[in-house]
């Protein structure tokens, strides 16, 4: 039967003919090793942790480590990182009730920000390994299935410190379609130097997918040169 | 750390300190008694949930609270206390339910009632469970199947405790697990291509003909990937 949840799907890859050094190592400083141990903000949040034991495929092809069907994170040699999270009550729709999910699902932005810039931190301390320093990464945020069988369609929201504006009718942009994808392509040095610089311009092209305006991605330091998401607001949470 | 504030509230009984108390590795919150023992699915639930934690560190399950999802962290939150009176929980029901649904049986597990210090004879529903010892590991859940007059058990499914959840291995994982043990020469495999890789990393790189091809190629394998990773 045809899988319909909708996802979360966010994809690292860098040009063809490179890989990582050490792959197939489990030591202490070894790709595979960074998905049991990946970067992450604080205890208890919505990050690429999954408490699993990296695990090679049967055919060799990639490291996998999952939490449920909440997140699944999977390491090719290549260079590619993908990560799979679940558009759910469970997960990135965290703390929505269930019934209501199903008439509007909505994604709560603080795992949406906490995700995206977990990634892109997982995989600037992933870059160290690559063989061949690429000039850039490319990034792709996609929603998939993101149209329910009741017809609904994943949305996204403002952030209120205690819940939403309106409970009732809160302020929401819907995906266009079931299937959306944005992407960035930003150098490595950045992506090293400043991810959550980086993490920004991902959430940007990402909201722009629901139509919404950067203005509304929360815990962002708008005061410096360039926009950046402040992990310091997340951490405090 | 919520332990810590969660063993000393139980231990003077004071469970108005359990409110505010988040679910984490080692505790779980339930509301009532917490699992429909009547029905196939609660039993179920019971034995995931235990199985999960002695496969981990061990843990309490906590049995008449309530709780809330936090906005802000993956988490649940304790928000009032449902107290209940010590011969509506199901103590040996609950018990029997851990015996029957998980293999091997999990020496120290104890379901006990604490009463609350306000007295009146309320209180709630612990049920404590002790890290799995390495030779019992791990602890998995089976189902009872009858066949005629006999009964056998069959081996269901095998948890573990992620963070503040209490979760079920895939059976694709399940098998992968069972594999490892029986693979002796993956490690090998693993050693040479390592060393593969080493030789590799210092061939030099030539440019490529056909890079358009090769780049529509890798797309194309790109594409194969997501879609597998959504499809699992």
């Amino acid at each position: 039967m045809e899988n319909l949840t909708p996802y979360f799907v966010a994809v690292a890859t860098v040009p063809a003919g490179n890989r990582f050094r050490g792959y197939f190592e489990r030591l202490d400083r070894s790709p595979s090793v960074l998905l049991a141990e990946p970067p992450s903000l604080r205890e208890m949040g919505f990050d690429m942790r999954t408490l699993d034991t990296p695990s090679l495929s049967s055919s060799r092809d990639y490291w996998q480590v999952e939490n449920g069907a909440r997140k699944v994170l999977r390491l090719y040699q290549d260079g590619t990182l993908l990560f799979r999270g679940e558009i759910s009550p469970d997960f990135l729709a965290w703390a929505q009730p269930d019934a209501w999910f199903e008439r509007e699902p909505i994604l709560n932005p603080v795992p949406l920000v906490e995700v995206i810039t977990t990634f892109v931190r997982l995989y600037a301390a992933l870059a160290d390994f690559l063989l061949q320093p690429p000039p850039t990464v490319t990034f792709s945020f996609s929603v998939r299935n993101g149209v329910l069988p009741s017809g609904a369609r994943v949305s996204v929201r403002q952030y209120f410190k205690h819940g939403i504006e309106n409970v009732h009718n809160p302020r929401t942009w819907k995906i266009h379609a079931s299937e959306a994808e944005a992407s960035v392509s930003p150098p490595l040095a950045d992506i090293v130097e400043r991810p959550d610089h980086v993490a920004f311009g991902a959430l940007r092209s990402f909201y722009a997918l629901f139509d919404a305006q950067d203005d509304i991605i929360p815990f962002v330091d708008r005061d410096g040169a360039a926009p950046r998401v402040d992990v310091e607001q997340i951490r405090a949470l | 750390m919520s332990t810590d504030k969660l063993v000393a509230a139980l231990s003077v009984r004071s469970l108005a300190d359990l409110i505010g108390l988040e679910e984490d590795e080692t505790f779980d919150a339930k509301a009532g008694v917490g699992y429909d023992l009547d029905t196939e699915t609660g039993r179920l639930e019971l034995a995931k949930d235990v199985s999960s934690f002695a496969n981990a560190e061990g843990g309490r399950i906590l049995l008449g609270v309530v709780t809330e999802a936090r906005m802000e962290r993956s988490v649940d939150v304790i928000t009032a206390l449902d107290l209940m009176p010590e011969a509506s929980l199901p103590t040996a029901r609950i018990s029997g339910v851990v015996r029957e649904y998980l293999y091997p049986p999990i020496s120290g597990l104890r379901v006990g009632w604490v009463e609350d210090v306000a007295g009146a004879g309320l209180g709630i529903g612990v049920i404590e469970i002790p890290r799995a010892l390495n030779e019992q590991r791990p602890i998995v859940i089976t189902r009872i199947a009858h066949d005629g007059d006999r009964r056998r058990s069959i081996v269901l499914g095998l948890a573990t405790r992620g963070g503040a959840n209490s979760v079920p291995h895939s059976p694709r994982d399940l098998h992968r697990l069972l594999k490892r043990g029986i693979d002796p020469t993956k490690d090998s495999l693993e050693r040479i291509e390592a060393k593969l890789d080493e030789v590799l990393s210092q061939v030099s790189p030539a440019e490529a003909e056909g890079q358009q091809e090769r780049e529509t190629q890798r797309m194309a394998e790109l594409r194969k990937r997501i879609d597998d990773i959504v499809r699992q």
